[in-house]
């Protein structure tokens, strides 16, 4: 079992209600697996994958990653563990305009103080793989979406996660572009990295192996 | 980590040329600024402080009292140097009396120079701390020889040595050169003294009884004290050698003599009732709180700016804290990049001040230089370096690194934060000092302005002063005059003791009828010939003015209307003045008053006596206003070279010593001028600061507005406003505190102006102008946005 969400709810209180973002929520997630979370806008899927990833907060329930309680971790433990585990893939890529890609991809690896030769290699690997060695003296905005996301993608896998956290990778993408990035998370899917997905396209939920839908905040 | 951190800063300052051009220009002007007034500060403040006895030298002066107003003269009688020495040996090394600077001519073959220098007694080597280049110390005193500075030498004797050689000095005098030494340096009091050093012996060769006497106060006194003695024990000691010695004239004004340590020359050398009140020391201090106060402005602005912009960084913490970034990791970041800023600013204003040192040193009338190699420098630059940069790195350091990634990422709409009050106040604080600045010089111009209106009384204009230094002037005077004013260039030529913007001689003891008989007076003299006033354009209010035709006009003096009211004269014409050696003398004349000494007090009772035993030395000579004035000097210096080869021709003009009235005024306002210029700039960056961080918080109000229809004039107009309302804030507070700074400043003016409320709102307008057009580059911008994109982004 890679984690496990037992009775998650969460709030805001707005002119003297309590609003709910996510309510009762219950969900084990096994290595290996691939899911996309789906539902209509405002109805809780960004703010379950971000408490999936731990850069989000909750207001009652458990919270189980590799069998540690993330609801009782200090922020740096947290920190932690999520920089050891998990990677993310954004919608608008959110790369630093200011580094060229090989520094990008170089990023986490210089945060996990990774000496210099094997930050050069694991770079270069990862170049490699995803055949963009040529694009890594260009800076972000010097790319187009797909390449910006491929190297977005480059970026989450670094640090070998044992989870990819996906918000709507494809929806700043053509559609060709996102199915060469959906290809991709299969393939590694396939390699046995565990993949979260918020989307709001049917398609693209149907590359995982199970769909979990959100309304109101709620599974149902 | 360092590197890409630097990478980062080094990129993100590439990215923004505008900004950052405006934001390390601006805290470079600052450190530049403030690096210019230390260094001013500095020179001040080490004045003198070359003098390898700095600590125990002294000038002896003396508080008289003329009816309750407690006077302090430098100046003393030349028994006083004996009396010093015989009953106050124990106190002193050495007792040098000195005459004033003296111009005197030299000649050496065919080479004819004049220069300024001094008639000292034997231990003026010591007093002065020489540094010989020629000859020893031991060797001064000699009153049939000489010693020379560098310069004097070099220019009469070019590179070989001159001890033993003759010279002339004033084409009566031979004298062997005894030493050379080196000039003093340009932060000494001794500098525009000391060209040449004569004994005081050979002034003293045949002088009558009046130089030698105890009533006639003509020479300085400067003293070594011994080497236990403090400043104070000497100075109580010989408080009452004068009313030892002196007789019961003297003793009317009870003077009471003190000692003025060498380390106060430079800077507490203004003295009232006696005591002093300081002296440049003010100028001192308000410079310097001036350039804190420049950086401090500088040093928020950059601050200012840097966060205005953090916004804008917020998406990066995000992105940072997602990819692994701990909060200290960024926390380094942020302050490595203030620090690296910051560094560029300070190498910059080492850049900037070095380009406006020239003009710098021009201003100040000073030689100051960056101190390259004095610790002090990098003192500063450690601690204004480490501070800035740590300030600057706190707010974006600490704020953004604890960003919650989720909130950037996730595009909710972006808090405003950020203090909108600090940067309101910060704002209003910048220009408080800039209008008090701003008002400060309009104020200084305003009084420039005020005494260059006050009627002189005389006509300065084409008006020439030639002083007459040896006796072949002398003699040649009359021959001289007839022969320029045989041309039609020259409309009079007149003699005179003082030059008429300078009359500087009093004397008292005086008695007329009606005077008190306790009243002790001292009245100002001019000592002039027949011709003066016409030459000088006087107005004679009554009687009549000096003339060939009378010839008891020798005992003649013409008042001017201070010295009637001071005297008491009902009907002054007639009266008969008992003149302290004995003569009687007769006001023949009234005329009107004129400014003969400082434009900024009240005309000083003035007596202008016939000059019957032409001591008058100064030639002042009228020019023809319809002449070309080259052709007329070009005339005047062949017709004086034509009676007089043997002496230069050194002339002023009485323009340039009326300017020389204001001069020190001119160049606070000049100061004052470009400090007002600097702070308005630098409190434009704060303005600029406060607009774009307003632009960018507002800018979905504006994009709302706009959907809704409002026209950019009309959001500009709201934009602007605030602002508006900022800066006359901020000049409301700047009013009184600068009419309150302003009207202690006239205070020191005998003769002021008063501060109108124009010139107040006057500066009040300058400043929203300014405001406005500041602002403006900002808020059209977003104003003129397109809604669609500012509305996209939330």
């Amino acid at each position: 079992m890679l984690l496990q969400l037992n009775n998650i709810f969460k709030w805001v209180n707005s002119g003297g209600q309590r609003i709910f973002l996510l309510k009762d929520i219950n969900l084990t997630v096994e290595e290996g697996e691939f899911i996309s979370i789906m539902g209509p806008s405002g109805s809780g899927k960004s703010t379950l994958l971000y408490v999936l990833g731990m850069l989000d907060g909750f207001d009652e329930g458990e919270y189980h990653f590799l069998e540690e309680p993330v609801h009782t971790m200090k922020e740096k433990h947290r920190s932690n563990l999520y920089k050891e585990y998990i990677g993310f893939v954004f919608q608008s890529y959110h790369l630093l305009d200011e580094l060229t890609v090989w520094e990008n991809l170089e990023m986490p690896l210089l945060y996990k103080k990774m000496g210099s030769a094997e930050r050069k290699a694991k770079v270069a690997d990862m170049l490699d793989r995803f055949n963009i060695v040529a694009k890594k003296d260009l800076f972000p905005p010097q790319l187009s979406g797909g390449q910006q996301q491929l190297v977005g993608v480059a970026r989450a896998l670094i640090s070998n996660p044992k989870l990819i956290l996906a918000d709507e990778p494809t929806g700043n993408l053509n559609s060709k572009q996102g199915e060469e990035i959906m290809e991709l998370f299969k393939q590694l899917n396939s390699e046995g990295v565990t993949i979260i997905q918020v989307t709001h396209s049917e398609k693209n939920a149907s590359y995982a192996s199970r769909v979990i839908n959100l309304l109101d905040g709620r599974m149902i | 980590m360092l590197k890409n951190h630097l990478k980062i800063a080094w990129r993100n300052l590439r990215k923004n040329k505008g900004y950052a051009l405006i934001n390390i220009g601006g805290l470079a002007l600052g450190f530049a600024i403030t690096l210019l007034i230390g260094l001013w500060i500095y020179d001040e403040l080490s004045f003198n402080k070359q003098h390898s006895d700095y600590d125990r030298i002294a000038e002896v002066l003396q508080n008289v009292d003329f009816d309750g107003t407690i006077e302090t003269w430098e100046s003393q009688n030349y028994p006083l140097g004996d009396a010093l020495r015989t009953e106050y040996g124990t106190y002193f090394d050495e007792v040098v009396m000195s005459t004033y600077p003296r111009r005197s001519i030299f000649k050496h073959g065919e080479t004819v120079v004049g220069e300024m220098g001094t008639f000292m007694e034997d231990g003026a080597p010591t007093i002065l701390d020489l540094k010989m280049l020629h000859g020893a110390k031991t060797s001064f005193g000699e009153p049939n020889s000489i010693f020379l500075s560098a310069t004097l030498a070099n220019s009469l004797f070019g590179e070989e040595n001159p001890i033993g050689k003759s010279l002339m000095m004033n084409n009566e005098t031979s004298l062997k050169v005894a030493g050379v030494y080196e000039d003093m340096p340009r932060s000494s009091n001794f500098r525009d003294e000391t060209g040449y050093l004569a004994s005081l012996d050979l002034l003293m060769i045949g002088a009558g009884p009046n130089k030698k006497g105890w009533l006639n106060n003509w020479l300085m006194v400067f003293v070594k004290i011994v080497e236990n003695v403090t400043v104070e024990q000497a100075s109580a000691a010989i408080k009452d050698v004068k009313l030892n010695n002196a007789g019961e004239k003297e003793l009317q004004s009870n003077p009471q003599l003190f000692l003025h340590p060498l380390s106060k020359w430079r800077l507490y050398s203004h003295f009232e009732n006696g005591v002093s009140i300081g002296g440049r020391i003010t100028y001192v201090w308000l410079f310097g709180f001036i350039g804190a106060f420049v950086l401090f402005l500088a040093s928020i602005n950059f601050i200012n700016l840097s966060t205005a912009r953090s916004q804008k960084r917020a998406e990066e913490v995000g992105i940072r804290k997602v990819i692994g970034s701990s909060k200290i990791q960024l926390i380094q970041q942020f302050f490595m990049e203030s620090l690296l800023v910051v560094l560029l600013s300070f190498f910059l204003s080492l850049i900037l001040a070095q380009l406006a040192l020239p003009l710098f040193n021009d201003i100040t009338q000073k030689d100051v230089g960056i101190l390259w190699g004095h610790p002090m420098l990098w003192v500063m630059f450690l601690v204004s370096v480490g501070l800035v940069g740590i300030l600057s790195g706190l707010y974006p350091a600490f704020y953004l690194s604890s960003f919650l990634p989720i909130k950037v990422l996730k595009g909710l709409p972006r808090t405003a934060g950020g203090n909108v009050r600090f940067r309101r106040v910060l704002v209003i604080l910048q220009f408080v000092v800039s209008v008090t600045l701003v008002i400060g010089t309009l104020v200084i111009y305003q009084q420039i302005q005020f005494v260059k209106n006050r009627s002189l009384g005389y006509e300065v204009e084409g008006l020439i002063m030639v002083p007459m230094q040896t006796d072949e002037v002398k003699k040649n005077y009359e021959a001289f005059r007839n022969t320029l004013l045989e041309s039609n260039a020259f409309l009079e030529v007149a003699r005179s003791e003082s030059p008429v913007t300078n009359t500087w001689y009093s004397d008292f003891d005086f008695n007329w009828k009606g005077k008190d008989p306790g009243f002790r007076d001292n009245i100002f003299r001019g000592l002039v010939n027949h011709e003066f006033g016409k030459t000088i354009q006087w107005n004679i209010l009554k009687g009549r003015d000096f003339s060939k035709a009378y010839a008891t006009d020798s005992t003649a003096v013409i008042l001017n209307e201070a010295a009637v009211k001071y005297m008491g004269f009902e009907d002054p014409i007639g009266q008969i003045i008992e003149a302290p050696w004995g003569e009687e003398l007769t006001v023949i004349g009234v005329v009107e008053d004129m400014i003969t000494q400082s434009l900024y007090e009240s005309n000083k009772q003035t007596m202008f006596r016939f000059d019957r035993y032409q001591q008058a030395n100064l030639m002042n000579i009228k020019l023809n206003p319809n002449t070309d004035l080259t052709e007329a000097m070009n005339q005047l210096s062949t017709v004086y070279k034509q009676f007089n080869p043997n002496t230069p021709m050194e002339y002023t003009f009485a323009e340039d010593q009326y300017a020389e009235k204001f001069a020190f005024e001119a160049r606070v306002g000049k100061l004052s001028g470009i400090f007002a210029g600097l702070a308005i700039f630098i409190s434009c960056l704060g303005l600029l600061g406060l607009a774009s961080f307003v632009a960018e918080r507002r800018t979905k109000e504006i994009g709302i507005r706009k959907v809704l229809g409002a026209s950019v004039s009309m959001l500009w107009q709201m934009l602007s406003k605030e602002f508006v309302g900022l800066v006359l804030l901020g000049s409301a507070l700047a009013i009184p505190l600068a009419s309150y700074m302003m009207q202690q400043w006239l205070k020191d003016y005998e003769y002021r102006t008063e501060i109108s409320w124009s010139l107040y709102g006057y500066a009040a307008l300058g400043a929203v102008l300014v405001t406005l057009l500041t602002v403006s580059f900002q808020t059209l911008r977003a104003a003129q946005n397109n809604p669609i994109k500012s509305l996209r982004t939330e």
